[in-house]
């Protein structure tokens, strides 16, 4: 039984409970409980917004670092890496003095030895860059110059008949081998699994879970709240009050459409591009490891098994587990006939080095070999290296346009969140005050 | 009516729209084995570790290798029956014959060392002296101007009595110093030079006496006899063993080492491409220094051995030798004279 706007009497807040007995809160007067109600719907408002702008705002760093921090990392590490600087040295040194050696050659060695230092510098500007990552981006700037000076010492030894050339190019190919693609396989890994923490960290549940339920917790008390209203004064409809629940409804309704689209755009960035970019990206890493491999075994005249080894290895890689990765990453039909090609390039690659392990191998024409691994073995080899960098930009194209979708889906949350939710409290305020007016 | 159901049935409607909406667009989760494509990144590195084999150099000599090295049984070789028979009346069943009928002998040689036995860059061919005294082997057993395959040059570095050992190769002719100890492994041919270890240093390097190499960085090529003379005669100097010996130029001119303790065949081919380097001779004793050259052959083949005894023998006889030693100080033009080395037999 309610009595009309109990104030002196302090009845209590009532509602029916399982098997509909009466249960009682606590016995509040009217004003009292006004007072408490608006305190706790204020405060109750502020933590679903901070909830939501949490969520916001650790989504939005979830794909500005996927967009602007762990792809272009990705990117630059594996443009960098500096086997490519390697094939071509190798390539140029060890049969430089068996003829004239083809200047487009050197000049080749000497762009990339260039390129390679300048992508540091780029890397290395990257103001968010782990100390790890740091650190062996600072060791590969120191490396790579060491590395062409002991190519040049032995380009100009081998150009004096001195054998003491063969061991700085020793010396240079250990140098790389040994440190400088491990160092740069690792700055490589780091960037890629950066790029993963970063569609895992702004696809994940957590945060859209605290949303719902602060929201539940905000929308129940509003719901009592206005409960309680009703009940104590004659009035069934409070504006204020059923304004701050539609408020926080529609807020809801905007952050959860916002969040689903966000979510929907990286997983789209994910599943189009980044697998795909690290498939091939690897694949072109091995590939340029495989020529130096190839190179270095003609130049040490296959005493050192372990080049040829290695080739295997690699190839197996490239034409197996990372071939089918690719294709099943592939997001069209256009891109799945693209890495077909680039199998198929791939395949004529390795016919060339069987050619050689021929002419090498069985029939000991060392000269010949030679002579088909400067020309048809680096020709098909940059031709996979040319296929792989254009579907490379491909896929770090459509990466790039789910992660930008994915920022801009989130631009306007936190605003709207901020006007919202200041909106929401004001009504809940002035709604409940206007009621407590009414018992001075 | 019920004010407070109202607003309690409202909200619940819109909350569940608002869940509803949520489920229904796709909370799609992207996959998570998106890194597997990194494990196929090499972990190691391709080059086969490096094994300096510092473990062959005996540094304590027992007894029987004393009484050994006292009666100059390590310079001694098998005496040949006379002068080397010609190809077309090689014994039956010798190893020559076999080698004859097999069509190919396989010498190993450096490919690194000027002078000695080096790499034309131009052709490819190895030459120099051993390479030389190889081919008038292979000429003994084949015939004169034999097909090229028929001498087969296989490049060795610190391997080069092991292969012997092993069958890869039927001979090595590369700087092989002899001892008793070295006799255990393999078998060798009577003396075919006498080198003498040196030291080179940079040109502007302090070291004139034995004294100044305290604490100073000498670079040996691992396992050599010259490892072995530098670890007994100047404790004081701290050791760097490589594989290669062309490595210990690249350590003096990184300015990684102060010296390098070597045989002068090699240092004096090192001042040819590298005329800021020089020789310091005479800091160690003479007799410590000597290296007597022999030609590694397994043991077992004691005939290969004789018959290769016989062409040295020969080669002394008719001046080849001598040419050839010629032909080595024009491409080593510091390198002292030495006379032929007269050949000691045991028996």
């Amino acid at each position: 039984m309610e009595s009309a706007n109990g104030a002196a009497t302090g009845s209590a807040v009532t509602w029916r409970g399982r098997r509909g007995r009466r249960r009682a809160l606590v016995a509040l007067t009217t004003p009292a409980g006004l007072r408490t109600a608006t305190a706790a719907l204020v405060l109750a408002i502020v933590v679903f917004g901070a909830f939501a702008i949490g969520a916001a705002r650790h989504r939005q760093d979830a794909a500005d670092t996927v967009g602007l921090d762990a792809t272009p990392l990705v990117v630059g590490a594996e443009e960098l890496y500096p086997a490519r600087a390697d094939a071509d040295a190798t390539g140029s040194t060890a049969f430089l003095a068996a003829g004239a050696e083809p200047p487009a050659l050197h000049a080749r060695y000497l762009d990339d030895v260039d390129r390679a230092g300048r992508l540091l510098v780029d890397i290395a500007a990257q103001d968010r860059l782990s100390p790890d990552a740091r650190d062996a981006v600072a060791e590969l700037a120191a490396q790579l110059p060491r590395y062409a000076r002991l190519v040049e010492a032995a380009r100009t030894n081998s150009r004096l008949d001195n054998p003491v050339g063969a061991a700085y190019l020793r010396r240079a190919s250990d140098l790389m081998t040994d440190e400088m693609l491990p160092t740069a396989s690792g700055i490589y890994e780091e960037a890629a699994h950066r790029l993963d923490r970063g569609y895992r960290a702004g696809t994940s549940g957590a945060p859209i879970i605290g949303v719902l339920a602060a929201a539940a917790l905000a929308l129940a008390l509003l719901v009592a709240v206005q409960s309680f209203v009703a009940r104590r004064t004659r009035r069934i409809v409070n504006l204020g009050l059923l304004g701050a629940t539609a408020l926080v409804v529609a807020l809801l309704g905007w952050a959860v459409t916002s969040f689903s689209a966000q979510q929907q755009a990286l997983t789209r960035s994910e599943r189009d591009g980044s697998d795909l970019l690290l498939a091939l990206s690897t694949m072109r890493i091995l590939a340029l490891r495989s020529l130096s491999d190839e190179n270095l075994h003609l130049i040490e005249r296959g005493t050192v098994s372990s080049y040829r080894d290695d080739f295997a290895d690699v190839t197996a890689s490239i034409s197996g587990p990372l071939m089918e990765r690719a294709r099943r990453s592939a997001p069209d039909e256009a891109t799945r006939t693209e890495i077909g090609r680039i199998e198929g390039h791939h395949r004529n690659f390795v016919s060339v080095h069987d050619r050689i392990a021929r002419l090498f191998g069985d029939d000991d024409e060392y000269a010949a070999a030679v002579d088909v691994a400067v020309t048809d073995l680096a020709a098909a080899a940059a031709t996979v290296d040319e296929a792989l960098g254009t579907e490379i930009t491909a896929a770090r194209t459509r990466l790039d346009d789910g992660a930008d979708d994915a920022r801009q889906r989130l631009r306007t949350l936190p605003v709207v969140l901020l006007i919202g939710i200041a909106a929401a409290i004001a009504a809940a305020v002035v709604g409940l005050q206007l009621r407590l007016r009414e018992y001075r | 009516m019920n004010g407070g159901r109202a607003y309690r049935m409202g909200i619940a409607l819109l909350f569940t729209g608002a869940v509803g909406t949520s489920g229904a667009c796709s909370w799609t989760s992207p996959s998570s084995d998106a890194l597997d494509s990194l494990d196929e990144l090499p972990q190691t590195p391709t080059t086969a570790p490096t094994t300096t084999t510092a473990g062959a150099v005996t540094t304590t000599i027992s007894a029987s290798e004393a009484a050994c090295e006292a009666d100059g049984m390590g310079v001694k070789s098998y005496r040949p029956d006379g002068p080397p028979a010609p190809p077309g009346d090689l014994p039956a069943g010798s190893t020559m014959a076999a080698l004859r009928d097999a069509g190919q002998i396989r010498v190993g040689v450096d490919e690194n060392t000027l002078g000695l036995s080096s790499r034309n860059a131009r052709t490819g061919d190895i030459e120099g002296f051993e390479v030389d005294l190889a081919r008038e082997i292979a000429e003994r057993i084949f015939g004169p101007d034999p097909p090229p395959e028929a001498l087969d040059l296989v490049p060795v570095d610190t391997d080069k009595r092991q292969v012997v050992e092993d069958g890869d190769v039927d001979m090595t002719i590369s700087a092989v110093s002899m001892s008793c100890d070295r006799w255990e492994q393999v078998a060798f041919s009577a003396e075919y030079y006498t080198a003498d270890q040196q030291f080179l240093v940079r040109s502007d390097s302090p070291i004139r006496a034995l004294e100044d190499l305290t604490g100073r960085t000498v670079c040996v090529t691992a396992g050599s006899s010259s490892e072995g003379i530098l670890e007994s005669s100047v404790p004081a100097a701290v050791l760097h063993p490589v594989d290669s010996r062309t490595e210990c130029l690249v350590a003096l001119q990184e300015g990684e080492v102060d010296a390098y303790f070597g045989h002068d065949t090699f240092l004096y081919g090192m001042t040819v491409q590298d005329p800021t380097m020089k020789v310091v001779p005479g800091l160690l004793a003479a007799e410590a220094t000597v290296s007597h050259y022999g030609i590694a052959i397994a043991h077992g083949r004691d005939d290969l051995v004789r018959f290769v005894n016989a062409v040295l023998e020969e080669l002394v006889a008719d001046g080849t030798w001598g040419r050839l030693h010629d032909e080595l100080q024009t491409d080593l033009p510091d390198l002292p004279d030495a006379p032929p080395p007269t050949p000691q037999y045991r028996d």
